[in-house]
């Protein structure tokens, strides 16, 4: 049978099969190794591949003014992701989405993907597309293969008012990650005022569902696992009046300062304005780079928040703390008078008055009502930087307020200390102290504390801690809560120094001879303290601070206008503006905003 | 006359219907991938062409071996002038020129040279069976290996242009070539392999050198088959740098796989998970998430058998070896068997084309060789490799019919 001629012989064919069986064998044994040994492990890799959480954005809260005006709110915007192996099999989808997208290069991926590690995962490549592109990434769809589109919210700012106080939301960077707790890279988190200062409430938490996809992170099929439902944020009532704010900030246009407006009863912020200003709504979907790079640069710093943020010399605003401590301590007698030259000589330096031919004999009222220097130069004289200090801190100035904001700026309130410190044991003369006793000098405070302070004599009583939120509604359950944001800090001093001292005030609006006496009112009694602060840049800073009604505050407010000349002239008018608008609206109906407006077109 | 004619080898013939069942249930199930059942685009058009290869087959089958034998230098010569036509005429597609498109069908002309060269190689050899050893006839049985191997790696499609110089070296095994001779037909390749490193490469040559002396080479073949293997070895790295940038990929990810994981690695790694996961029953027809999810490439063609293995498991995949291997082993009896010199050669030709094309899919889809591009016989989808293997098993089961014959 077996044949050993050249064709075709046993030893040939055995050749073959042997290589052959080795082979198949070895296969068989790999098949085995792959598919008995590693089955189980192998099928959990696959089962892992397919099933992929994919989160579920909560809402963010919502924010209202303190009449229920919805301001931030949030509203559907496209966002489109990518799969980079996909899109880079084609150099032409490339270059069309880099045309879409307007990247400089059209072929660099690099440019359009934050990551190249996971090309099979979709990534992030712009969020709320623009109207134009959306359209144009639909008209192309077949030619764009690795696209697709997800409607994700987005922060809607339904005022242009109020930008630095409410701040904005953008995605997380990596340096802050440890500071949001649950976030991961990419997520969008509160970056500035409120909605930084709240973002875990406004936040919510982050739910998910398991879905099917294929490879290109598509979803192909049902919910392949438990849901876990996302929690809504919380909504924020806020303490903020918007007709209010958005007539302060109207009052600011071309200006640069800032003006707060306080319920001395409660310490509820109505207003909190700073100029100039910018809309807060290019943050809410895809900055564009050059706005972010205009806001930046700009020299007039529209990003700073003047009045929580920016210190200034006080001026003239601090006599009712000086005096006050004057008298609490026992340094003068109500009945102390100073005689006004215009001037005093302190070593061989002359102080003048602001009115260089004097005041004549000025009592502990006059000096107030006519804001006279020489009389605070005196007592200044007679307390030392650190009664000055301790005038201060009674009514919390030079010191953070604790503002449930953030980033607030504390100020200085000299002491014999801080000069130590500053210029060196015996580095310093009396010669440095009638200056800050007239609030210039070292001595630096936020519009902030002023306001804060005039809010306390206005009340008389306490000095309370401004807070912009009123409370927090969990717009799921309809459960109400108040934030632990406020304090009310009882005065050191006694009911008839308070008195006297609230008087002083009344009689700058109201004295035949106060520097703020345009300002008198038959209607509606106000009162308040000029402040011409120095500044060595230019132009003086102006200063108006007051509360209204007299006898029953219901708000005080303070402005700062920067190179705004005299406080009476430069910021008076403002702050008398904003308290007869509110107070009007309070007690009387509409304000000047809806006065006849419609009324007029019957 | 009775006894002219036996019926065909029935184990065979099951075989190729098996893999052919085999092959459309796989593609009815990447179909089923790809337009979620609504179209069933790969099913249909591999039921047509399963239906023409049953008639390539009979034909082949019923072709006497003269007719072939006497045909077989035409055929060979008109595959070629196809192949070099495809070149300049043909389709593009995945950055390579393969086909001819005659309406919706595409033609691929490699897959029919894989033919014409084996029946070309067996009349060659067959004719000069008496000086077998001579270098013309040696030189003569690798050269026409070697023309379609350069036409097709110039398509260029490396995996199929490597089966040609296998399959006419296993035929000139077949017909009685010395093992020394073969051995220096291998040494380029062995030269080419080891270029990358020079200590390998000059140690493996005083080895060969060494064999063959003993074997009793003439001094001057010696040196011309050390001249040749040097220069093999320094054209090499050069080479490397004409071939294509994925296909220097693959290569580098297959002796690497650490460097690209997410290449040709991503395909290799998406195999294995999908072969496993089978585990010894599958996962059940329509429901491998591997291959319904996408997440295997290529899967209606290199990775077929990652498919298959999915969702029938170990059990379905021994099976599909088992089919494969009947054919082998009655292919290699059939050779050794035949009375006709031209039909045993015939014989092993398609035995070492169906081999090899064989264990070069199934070692690369289990992550032992790199992804060449070699699609699975009878089973991957594609048109004219499945004319074509049919039509080889009728010529097979043409031979046992008529084993008788002289």
């Amino acid at each position: 049978m077996a044949r050993t001629d050249s064709f075709g012989g046993w030893h040939r064919s055995w050749t073959f099969l042997i290589v052959g069986g080795l082979l198949f064998g070895l296969l068989t044994l790999r098949l085995a190794y792959l598919q008995l040994l590693l089955g189980s492990e192998l099928r959990e890799k696959s089962e892992s591949n397919r099933i992929r959480l994919v989160e579920i954005v909560p809402v963010r809260g919502a924010m209202y003014d303190r009449n229920d005006c919805l301001l931030v709110s949030n509203g559907p915007a496209y966002t489109l992701y990518g799969v980079p192996a996909e899109i880079e099999k084609s150099p032409l989808a490339l270059a069309k989405i880099g045309q879409i997208l307007g990247c400089e290069d059209k072929g660099d991926t690099s440019q359009l993907f934050q990551s190249a590690r996971y090309p099979f995962l979709p990534q992030r490549l712009q969020r709320d597309l623009s109207f134009a592109r959306l359209s144009q990434i639909e008209e192309q769809r077949d030619a764009l293969p690795g696209l697709f589109l997800q409607v994700e919210p987005k922060r809607y700012y339904l005022t242009s008012s109020a930008a630095h106080l409410l701040g904005y939301v953008a995605e997380v960077s990596p340096e802050e990650l440890p500071q949001f707790a649950g976030c991961k890279a990419g997520d969008l988190v509160g970056k500035r005022g409120l909605e930084r200062a709240y973002d875990g409430l406004l936040r919510g938490r982050k739910g998910h569902r398991m879905v099917v996809v294929d490879v290109f992170g598509q979803e192909v099929g049902e919910q392949a696992g438990p849901r876990l439902e996302p929690v809504p944020g919380q909504d924020l009532h806020l303490t903020l009046d918007l007709r209010l704010q958005m007539l302060a900030e109207s009052l600011l246009v071309g200006k640069t300062g800032a003006i707060v407006a306080i319920e001395p009863s409660t310490g509820e912020v109505l207003a909190l304005a700073s100029a100039p200003t910018y809309d807060p709504d290019i943050f809410a979907g895809a900055v564009a780079s050059t706005d972010w790079q205009r806001l930046v640069s700009d020299t007039s710093k529209p990003m700073l928040n003047r009045a929580v943020q920016s210190t200034y010399p006080p001026g003239s605003t601090i006599k009712m703390a000086i005096l006050m401590e004057g008298l609490e301590s026992g340094t003068i007698e109500r009945g102390w008078s100073v005689y006004c030259h215009g001037a005093l000589r302190v070593g061989n330096r002359s102080f003048s008055c602001w009115r260089p031919w004097g005041h004549g004999r000025m009592g502990v009222l006059d000096a107030i009502e006519q804001s006279c220097d020489v009389f605070f130069y005196t007592l200044g004289l007679e307390l030392g930087p650190d009664g000055i200090h301790r005038a201060m801190q009674r009514f919390h100035l030079g010191t953070k307020t604790g503002i449930d904001i953030g980033s607030e700026a504390a100020g200085i309130a000299p002491s014999v200390e801080y000069y130590d410190r500053r210029y060196g044991k015996n580095g310093w003369t009396r010669g440095y102290i009638p200056s800050i006793s007239i609030g210039q000098g070292e001595v630096l405070v936020t519009p902030l504390q002023i306001c804060a302070y005039m809010a306390a004599i206005a009340d008389g009583k306490m000095w309370r801690r401004p807070h912009l939120v009123r409370e927090i509604k969990d717009s799921k359950t309809g459960e109400v809560w108040t934030p632990d944001n406020r304090e009310e800090v009882p005065i050191d001093a006694t009911a008839e120094n308070m008195r006297l001292i609230r008087e002083g005030t009344r009689r700058v609006v109201m004295g035949g001879h106060g520097t703020a006496r345009f300002l008198a009112d038959r209607a509606l009694p106000m009162a308040g303290k000029t402040g011409t602060a120095q500044n060595p840049h230019g132009e003086d800073h102006a200063w108006f601070v007051g509360f209204a009604p007299y006898d029953s505050p219901q708000i005080a407010v303070c402005v700062l206008v920067e190179f705004g000349g005299h406080g009476a002239s430069g910021a008076g008018p403002l702050a008398g503006i904003l308290m007869r608008d509110y107070v009007q609206r309070k007690f009387q109906g509409p304000g000047l905003f809806a006065m006849d407006v419609t009324d007029g077109y019957e | 006359m009775p006894g002219k004619f036996k019926p065909p080898d029935v184990a065979i013939a099951a075989s190729v219907l098996a893999l052919v069942g085999v092959g459309l249930l796989a593609n009815y199930s990447t179909s089923f991938a790809v337009a979620g059942g609504a179209e069933l685009v790969y099913l249909e058009r591999q039921l047509i062409w399963a239906i023409i290869g049953l008639g390539g087959l009979v034909v082949a089958m019923m072709l006497p071996t003269r007719v072939v034998q006497s045909l077989a230098y035409v055929v060979f010569g008109l595959s070629l002038l196809l192949l070099f036509v495809v070149l300049f005429a043909g389709k593009s597609g995945l950055g390579a020129t393969r086909w001819f498109a005659i309406g919706a069908m595409r033609f691929q002309p490699s897959e029919v040279m894989k033919m014409a060269l084996i029946v070309g190689i067996a009349r060659l050899l067959s004719d000069h069976a008496k000086n077998i050893a001579s270098a013309r006839v040696i030189a003569g049985g690798l050269l026409m290996g070697l023309v379609p191997m350069v036409l097709v790696m110039a398509e260029p499609d490396l995996g199929t242009a490597v089966v040609f110089p296998v399959t006419a070296f296993c035929m000139l095994g077949w017909a009685g070539v010395p093992a020394s001779h073969l051995l220096i037909v291998v040494m380029p390749i062995i030269a080419v392999v080891t270029s990358w490193s020079l200590g390998l490469h000059v140690g493996l040559l005083i080895v060969l050198v060494a064999i063959l002396w003993r074997q009793r080479l003439r001094l001057m073949a010696l040196v011309s088959v050390s001249g040749i293997y040097l220069i093999a070895g320094a054209v090499a790295p050069r080479l490397w740098m004409h071939l294509h940038e994925y296909q220097r990929r693959r290569i580098l990810t297959f002796l690497n796989p650490e460097a690209d994981p997410l290449g040709s690695a991503y395909q290799i790694i998406q195999s294995r998970i999908a072969i496993g996961s089978g585990g010894i029953a599958g996962r059940g027809f329509l429901h491998g998430t591997q291959t319904q999810l996408k997440f295997l490439p290529e899967q209606h063609t290199d990775f077929i058998f990652s498919a298959w293995g999915e969702e029938f498991g170990f059990l379905g995949a021994v099976f599909l070896l088992a089919l494969f291997s009947i054919i082998i082993i009655r292919g290699i009896r059939i050779a050794s068997r035949t009375h006709n010199p031209f039909s045993g050669l015939v014989a092993v030709g398609i035995v070492s084309t169906l081999g090899f094309q064989t264990l070069t899919n199934l070692l690369m889809t289990v992550g032992w060789l790199p992804v060449t591009g070699l699609p699975l016989p009878f089973v991957s989808y594609g048109g004219s490799s499945l004319f074509v293997y049919m039509t080889m098993m009728g010529l097979l089961l043409g031979i046992t019919m008529r084993w008788r014959e002289y």
